[in-house]
């Protein structure tokens, strides 16, 4: 009997079958074969479906679980991107100086004028500088009085701090020193000599644009103080009608001007200075004279203006767009003489804040902050100071309010109004911030520390 | 040099200079969150093609748990610090990194090994403990190699980007030619 070959044959149909030679077994006829290579032959080629079908569920699991880690990877890196995109648009929404408030401060030990940093996240403050200066060259002279404005370079990080004696001395000039915050590097001074009413200039924010500070030097001309080189250059607008005067354009690249078109007043021309050339564009032209006794507010492109002008009745509000009112109102001070520091336009473009003094009675006076809509809503306000001792009108420019990039705070220091003839009491000599984002404009305030001898300078 | 990156940088971060670390008295092109986002963002990119550590599920929900924690530290809801600040920027560029590597790991061949992913996270947890400590003692040579890895790491993140954008725009248009033709109107 010759030795069996089922077990071979089997085999070698099975290793066909799985290799792909199906056709070979399907052509075969098992009955025409012996019955144990037929039923082998032909559980060969059952399994060999088996085995076709269990590859090709094989293949096509392996398939699907590809498309699904690709998808899977793509959906998450399509997480990533987006984490990594809502992480840049919120990390550049918050500007530069908005954690970072300057303000004049006291230095008690000296009892000189100073600047002042308070942190809004720390909560902490931090005087910054203290110039100390004296009236005579005996010994035991008084400290000279000094204003002082600080603003911001445009990278952020440098301080800007300019000051002058409130004196009407032209001689006197105004001294400007830039500081770094927090890192070592100089601390550069300048000196600019014969700038009429130095003292004076400064109740208006400083003329930043850039790395250069413009300065107003006298009726017609202005001065030009590169920060980093120091170089100084001054111009005269010989062509200029009337007297000039130079704000900060609110993107801090640039400068605005208001150019009145006679020594007396009548029209008054809103235009914008080219800082490297001192070529001006005008942009609108408001037909009345501003009072002096006016707080003005604009946009970054100069085409929207807000006068805020105390009248003897009720105060009034202007919105010029491009050379023409486009609205106006009368603000109701429930029948309170009022009068307005400094103004300053909402992000929205729809309100004025402004900070004011408003009479209290007949021997006191109160200081707030207001919002003026452009529209007949009425007014909000609210009171940071009640019932200080009586000021001159002029005080309330010594008492102004700065508004964070975003919108939703502003500041505003009490500091100037502790060193007039009729002080503030200590309690509200302090630093206000005002929540405007909160339905009920949350006020906090920070305690600005008196020194023991105050002298009274400001009037 | 250094005035170019701030100008760069400027575009994506606030580089607001109260939480901006200055070494050596010169500030950084950025500010403290995005210095750890960038320097973990570069030293990521470098350790998933060096170690090729494994993207299992418990690596990428790890790095999950990572990019998520930048939503309590972003939003102020704790209380933090430069350090913790710069460490959460950290983990959050390592979590970025590793997600926008997902769809380009799969192009590549792994070798790797258990080592590889332990090599990973000690290289991790070292970049957490010594960049801010570079930041804060560091003097002007850590300014500088700082804002390398700042300018490297931002670099890789675009790479990555505009890889991610490439093979998505690839598989749209793979995905579109294997549409039936469309009609033409009668």
């Amino acid at each position: 009997m010759p030795p069996s070959t089922a077990g071979k044959d089997a085999r070698r149909y099975v290793v066909m079958a799985i290799k792909g030679a199906p056709a070979t077994i399907e052509r075969a006829n098992p009955l025409a074969l012996p019955a144990g290579t037929a039923i082998l032959r032909v559980l060969a080629g059952s399994a060999a479906q088996i085995a076709r079908k269990i590859g090709a569920r094989a293949s096509e699991y392996k398939e699907r679980q590809i498309m699904n880690n690709t998808k899977r990877n793509a959906t998450l890196a399509l997480v990533g991107l987006l984490a990594l995109s809502v992480y840049i648009l919120a990390c550049t929404s918050f500007s530069p100086d908005d954690t970072k408030v300057l303000y004049p401060a006291f230095d008690v030990a000296s009892g000189a004028t100073g600047i002042a940093g308070y942190d809004r996240e720390a909560r902490t403050s931090e005087l910054l500088f203290v110039p100390v200066g004296y009236d005579s060259a005996e010994t035991n002279a008084e400290v000279t009085p000094a204003v002082l404005r600080a603003g911001w370079l445009a990278n952020g990080r440098d301080i800007v701090i300019a000051y002058a004696s409130p004196k009407d001395d032209e001689k006197a000039g105004m001294t400007v020193a830039v500081m770094p915050w927090g890192a070592r590097k100089p601390v550069r001074t300048f000196h600019v000599p014969a700038l009429k009413d130095a003292g004076e200039a400064l109740i208006s924010p400083l003329c930043i644009a850039g790395d250069q500070l413009f300065l107003h030097a006298s009726g017609k001309s202005i001065a030009r103080l590169d920060l980093r080189s120091g170089a100084l250059a001054t111009k005269e607008f010989e062509d200029a009608k009337g007297d000039l005067s130079f704000y900060p354009a609110p993107d801090g690249a640039s400068v605005f001007y208001f150019e009145a078109d006679s020594p007396s007043g009548g029209q008054t021309t809103i235009g914008r200075l080219n800082p490297k050339g001192f070529s001006r564009t005008p942009l609108m032209v408001v037909s009345n004279s501003l009072k002096e006794a006016t707080a003005a507010a604009y946009d970054t492109d100069g085409k929207v203006l807000a006068l805020l002008a105390a009248g003897d009745d009720k105060p009034s509000l202007q919105v010029w767009r491009d050379g023409k009112v486009v609205f106006s109102r009368e603000v109701d001070t429930h029948g309170k003489k009022t009068v307005f520091g400094n103004a300053i336009l909402a992000p929205s473009g729809k309100a004025i804040r402004a900070s004011f003094q408003q009479a209290s009675g007949t021997n006191a006076v109160s200081y707030g902050l207001m919002e003026i809509p452009f529209s007949e809503a009425p007014t909000r306000e609210v009171m940071l100071i009640k019932d200080a001792p009586p000021q001159d009108e002029a005080s309330v420019s010594y008492f102004q309010a700065g508004v964070s990039h975003d919108g939703k705070t502003a500041a505003l220091a009490s500091t100037y109004l502790a060193l007039m003839e009729k002080p503030i009491s200590a309690p509200d000599c302090a630093l206000f911030f005002v929540d405007l984002s909160d339905p009920n404009w949350k006020v906090t305030k920070v305690p600005i520390p008196m020194p023991a001898k105050l002298v009274p300078v400001l009037k | 040099m250094l005035d170019v990156l701030y100008q760069l940088f400027a575009a994506v971060c606030g580089q607001n200079p109260g939480h901006t670390w200055a070494p050596g008295g010169i500030w950084l092109p950025c500010c403290q969150r995005c210095t750890g986002l960038y320097v973990g963002a570069g030293v990521a990119a470098l350790l998933h093609v060096w170690l090729r550590p494994r993207l299992t599920n418990r690596f990428l929900e790890i790095h999950g748990a990572f990019l998520m924690a930048m939503a309590p530290f972003g939003f102020h809801w704790v209380a933090q610090g430069p350090a913790l600040r710069t460490a959460s920027g950290a983990l959050f560029g390592f979590a970025v990194v590793t997600f926008l590597w997902l769809p380009l790991s799969s192009h590549f061949t792994f070798h790797v090994s258990r080592p590889g992913v332990w090599a990973y996270f000690l290289i991790l947890g070292g970049t957490l403990i010594l960049l801010p400590l570079a930041a804060s003692m560091g003097g002007t040579f850590a300014a500088y190699a700082l804002s390398a890895l700042v300018a490297w790491g931002a670099a890789a993140l675009f790479a990555l980007v505009a890889a991610d954008v490439i093979l998505g725009l690839r598989g749209v248009l793979c995905w579109l030619r294997r549409l039936p033709p469309s009609r033409a109107p009668a």
